[in-house]
């Protein structure tokens, strides 16, 4: 069955298509929440809360937009509530690198940018967050960016140029 | 050569957004500008880096306690329960003004017209109601087929009530059900 269909199933309050929904777009709906939040077990929390919110909201979905784009949109709002309801976060624990990675070097080289990048991302603030995730990883134009977060243009810009400013000030320190 | 590219040329220019002319102006600075090529090599490390950020894999299947957590049902949406409750008002108006309007009729029909019978209405009494109203309607079995119709004004209210309510119920479930399960299959609840 295509998206289309279980979308339209889904909002007619099918459980069976829903939960096909979810099958599909777990994955893509926890990263969003991962990479947001830093946290394993926060980020499936907030995945479990987007998908619930989403069932309620099913109705208002637009048939004719795929609704892995619509989930991580309201995955990215999910997650700046928890934000917003706490300070930022580093890195969990078991996310650090150990001291003397056995993998090859290049591997290692790699392991260590990823992990620089994600505490990069978890040192902005949660609207420069939320302007990465949604213009990097959703490839949404800054007009949808301000529509998904309910805000003027202008900030959007703003915020987004800044977040990658700040970002290339931590890569060039490395 | 122009001044310095700003921040915003910088990131629209990566974002591509630029129209044809800015962009060939921009290419133009950008060749002979190192401060600015600089920069935008520095932005350029940031779109690689977050493109090159792999995807995580939940540490389960999150399917199962999202379903879980799922309302049983969901709530009617508005304009449901806005069909729902008008239905049971508007077909127990039509059921109270029933018997004027076929006193109406029945008047119009007997070269009556203009005179519009009204029943007279009465809180009827308890006792009367509970006891001898059915036993009256059980020892009069021949009454007509829709009983409604021929009682009097004040017994009419309360089963017009009844009826009214018994519509909206069904109504109402009828239409949460559809609205859970449109196309009428049976599955078991997971």
């Amino acid at each position: 069955m295509d998206e289309h269909d279980l979308a339209q199933r889904a909002a007619q309050g099918d459980r069976e298509a829903f939960g096909e929904l979810v099958a599909r777009h777990q994955a893509g709906v926890y990263n969003v929440a991962y990479r947001m939040l830093g946290e394993r077990r926060e980020a499936e929390d907030a995945t479990q809360e987007a998908f619930l919110r989403a069932f309620r909201a099913m109705h208002t979905l637009d048939p004719e937009r795929p609704p892995g784009a619509w989930l991580k949109k309201i995955a990215v709002n999910v997650c700046l509530n928890r934000l917003e309801r706490r300070g930022t976060l580093t890195l969990e624990d078991d996310e650090a690198l150990p001291a003397n990675d056995p993998g090859p070097e290049s591997q290692t080289i790699a392991r260590e940018q990823n992990h620089l990048i994600r505490a990069a991302l978890l040192s902005l603030p949660a609207r420069y967050r939320a302007a990465i995730e949604l213009r990097h990883y959703q490839e949404l134009s800054y007009i949808e960016m301000a529509e998904t977060l309910n805000r003027p243009l202008s900030d959007i810009k703003s915020d987004l140029f800044r977040a990658r400013s700040m970002l290339a000030n931590i890569l060039r320190k490395t | 050569m122009m001044e310095h590219l700003t921040e915003t040329q910088l990131n629209e220019y990566l974002d591509k957004l630029m129209e044809a002319t800015t962009l060939a102006r921009t290419q133009a600075h950008l060749a002979e500008c190192t401060d600015c090529r600089e920069k935008l090599a520095d932005l350029e490390r940031v779109f690689q880096a977050l493109e090159a950020l792999p995807e995580e894999i939940p540490s389960h299947d999150l399917a199962p306690s999202i379903l879980n957590a799922l309302p049983r049902r969901s709530s009617l949406p508005g304009w449901q329960l806005a069909f729902s409750i008008q239905t049971g008002i508007g077909l127990g108006l039509l059921l109270r003004l029933f018997p004027l309007l076929t006193g109406y009729i029945t008047s119009l029909m007997m070269g009556l017209t203009g005179q519009f019978i009204v029943p007279e209405v009465k809180f009827p009494n308890p006792i009367d109601l509970l006891f001898n109203v059915p036993v009256f309607h059980l020892a009069h079995a021949s009454i007509p087929a829709l009983p409604i119709l021929a009682t009097p004004a004040n017994l009419s209210t309360w089963l017009i009530l009844g009826i009214a309510a018994s519509l909206l119920f069904v109504i109402g479930n009828f239409s949460l059900v559809f609205h859970n399960n449109p196309k009428g299959q049976i599955k078991g609840q997971k």
